[in-house]
């Protein structure tokens, strides 16, 4: 995500001109655009996926640590 | 309770009477250096039934926030849906909304790094952020800051640090409400200074979190329904054909293909990576964002609500992108929009407010106007919670008390906090009337990335942080932003008038949030004392109950 993030900054400060390249022949609409737009998306569908993992596997994982641990202390 | 209910009614009849009366008797009039408009009935209506409707939840919520942890943060619970709009209700600020449409109206494709950039700071919230603050803290991030750090000094400039960003965020804001209002309604600068502080001490003060949360649930809602109305409309304008849309913008616009390049706003490199850090940084180090994640009953509902938050503002950014670009060649051979020399009428904020008069007429105007000043309301409450817990919490109760205060003297002091903080609202946002708000803004974003932000990642992070460390970070990152925002183009040169700057960039962030990490380290690193150890030693169970919330 950072990498995306700091990729994307760069170009944008270092290489801008890769931005203003034409994806289909005749299309005003960029690199730049697409990017940018893609980026967002990214970014939705990404914390979107997390989300799921800490509200699934991971809580379960949690559950499972805490009841072992309070299993450890009775012990 | 009678004579809670008394005040209330007293207050609301004093701000209503205080607004409605000079916006008829204002409304047409020519304030200095303010195009005139028309008298528009719509927008006071919705302005009426808004404030209306959320002094009438301030009257219910104040039934519910007598208890600090009511008051500070709802009792924390705000179911995650909620709480994710209401984080929405807090993030878009007029600026965002009208200030983003009118860059990429003006400058293109650069509008587009304003938009990635503050939303790729909400995945920095939810992954490195979110679930531990709301494990770790209770109120204040500043909890968060102080579980393992002893002593009330990094206390004490972590809460000097979360002020001064709340402070100029919330002038950032006033002043922009002061000239919006002043704009839309026709209403005298002053006045629109005191009705929007005196609103926001009645919702804050009295309904605190609750009545906080609900204003910035319905703003964000009436701002998505405004939205998505003005977008289809764009669509419908351009026959939902997006190549068309770009290619009339691009064959309009003065910049022709320029337009969608980057460079129309800041062609130097390293201005553009210095934005980059303060967007990321900047909102992760914001105090009034970080408060919303304790309204939520867990760690688990926090992360959702931030997951939320980052959907409607992902789709709200989509929206203003076709918004800002569907103006280009919508609005620009309008001369009733133009001035003389071919200035935007009302300045260049103005972009998303004419383009909803020319697509919806004055109902969608009128619409819009409400909900810009909704939201201007919703970003001041927030702000004014945020300072106000840092002064009561924090400073008072923390610091000063040593933790040995009631609930109640707590809250009262909050309260109280709240109509100060109304007071300097107004105070400077009559001093800062003639400065540039996107300077202040900046300041405040700046601050929260260079001080707030790096002691909070560090301390939630780093095993080796002691509170030396975290008090040298905190104090180099305030002086160094500060100094270097002083030493920059905006004062410097527009200012106080000299050929050139001593520091070249705006946003000081490229310079400032290093320095303040590199201070954090070194000086932890460098601290042997039996305090510091102590603090080492203390960051096993900090994780633990980071991570589960457990202990």
């Amino acid at each position: 995500m950072i990498l995306l993030f700091v990729g994307y900054f760069a170009v944008l400060a270092y290489r801008p001109d890769w931005m203003s390249l034409q994806v289909v022949k005749g299309s005003v609409i960029n690199v730049g655009l697409y990017a940018s737009v893609l980026f967002i998306l990214f970014i939705i569908g990404v914390t979107g996926f997390y989300n799921w993992w800490v509200g699934g596997p991971l809580e379960a994982l949690k559950n499972q640590i805490l009841q072992q641990a309070g299993a450890d202390d009775e012990e | 309770m009678r004579n809670k209910l008394k005040a209330i009614f007293s207050c609301c009849a004093l701000v209503i009477a205080f607004q409605i009366v000079p916006l008829y008797s204002f409304a047409g009039t020519l304030a200095e250096g303010v195009t005139e408009r028309p008298l528009n009935k719509v927008a006071i209506a919705m302005f009426v039934v808004f404030v209306l409707t959320t002094l009438g939840i301030t009257w219910w919520a104040s039934r519910q926030s007598g208890s600090r942890s009511e008051y500070y943060a709802a009792g924390g619970s705000i179911p995650a849906w909620v709480n994710g709009v209401a984080i929405c209700g807090d993030f878009i600020s007029a600026s965002t909304f009208l200030g983003i449409t009118s860059v990429l109206y003006f400058s293109g494709l650069d509008g587009m790094m304003l938009i990635v950039g503050s939303l790729a700071s909400w995945p920095v919230i939810l992954f490195l952020v979110a679930e531990r603050l709301r494990n770790l803290g209770k109120y204040t991030f500043i909890d968060v800051i102080s579980y393992r750090l002893s002593g009330g000094s990094i206390r004490m400039v972590a809460s000097l640090g979360a002020l001064t960003v709340v402070i100029f965020y919330l002038i950032g804001q006033v002043v922009g409400a002061g000239k919006l209002i002043q704009l839309l309604f026709g209403l005298d600068y002053i006045y629109a200074v005191v009705s929007v502080s005196l609103l926001m001490i009645l919702y804050v003060s009295f309904g605190g979190m609750v009545a906080t949360t609900w204003v910035q649930f319905i703003k964000a809602l009436l701002l998505l329904v405004g939205g998505t109305a003005l977008t289809v409309l764009v669509l419908l304008h351009f026959e939902f054909d997006l190549e068309k849309l770009f290619q009339s913008a691009v064959e309009t616009h003065p910049l022709e293909l320029e337009l969608l390049a980057p460079g129309g706003w800041l062609d130097d490199p390293l201005s553009v990576v210095s934005v980059g850090i303060t967007l990321l940084f900047g909102f992760v180090g914001l105090p009034h964002i970080l408060m919303r994640m304790f309204t939520v009953k867990d760690a688990k509902a926090a992360s959702r609500s931030v997951f939320y938050t980052i959907a409607i503002v992902g789709v709200f950014n989509l929206f203003v992108i076709l918004i800002g670009f569907g103006a280009i060649s919508i609005l620009s051979d309008l001369p009733e929009y133009h001035s003389a020399d071919g200035a935007m009428i009302g300045g260049k904020n103005m972009v998303a407010l004419h383009l909803s008069h020319v697509l919806g007429g004055n109902l969608l105007l009128g619409f819009i106007s409400a909900i810009t000043f909704a939201t201007i309301l919703a970003v001041v409450s927030g702000l004014a919670l945020a300072g106000a817990a840092t002064i009561a919490h924090d400073i008072y109760a923390k610091i000063l008390c040593k933790g040995e205060v009631s609930e109640k003297a707590e809250v009262l002091i909050s309260r109280v906090s709240v109509f100060f903080l109304g007071v300097l609202a107004i105070v400077l946002g009559i001093a800062f009337e003639d400065f540039n708000v996107v300077f202040i803004t900046t300041m405040s974003l700046a601050v929260a990335a260079s001080v707030n932000t790096p002691v909070l990642l560090m301390s939630m992070y780093w095993k080796g942080l002691t509170s030396r460390g975290a008090l040298t970070g905190c104090v180099v990152g305030l002086v160094s932003s500060v100094s270097l925002i002083l030493l920059g183009p905006q004062v410097m040169v527009d200012v106080l008038g000299f050929a050139q700057p001593v520091f070249p960039y705006v946003y000081p962030s490229l310079a400032s949030v290093p320095l303040a990490f590199m201070a954090i380290i070194v000086v932890s690193v460098l601290d042997n004392s039996e305090r510091g150890k102590a603090e080492r030693a203390a960051f096993r169970y900090q994780y633990i109950q980071s991570q589960t919330g457990a202990l």
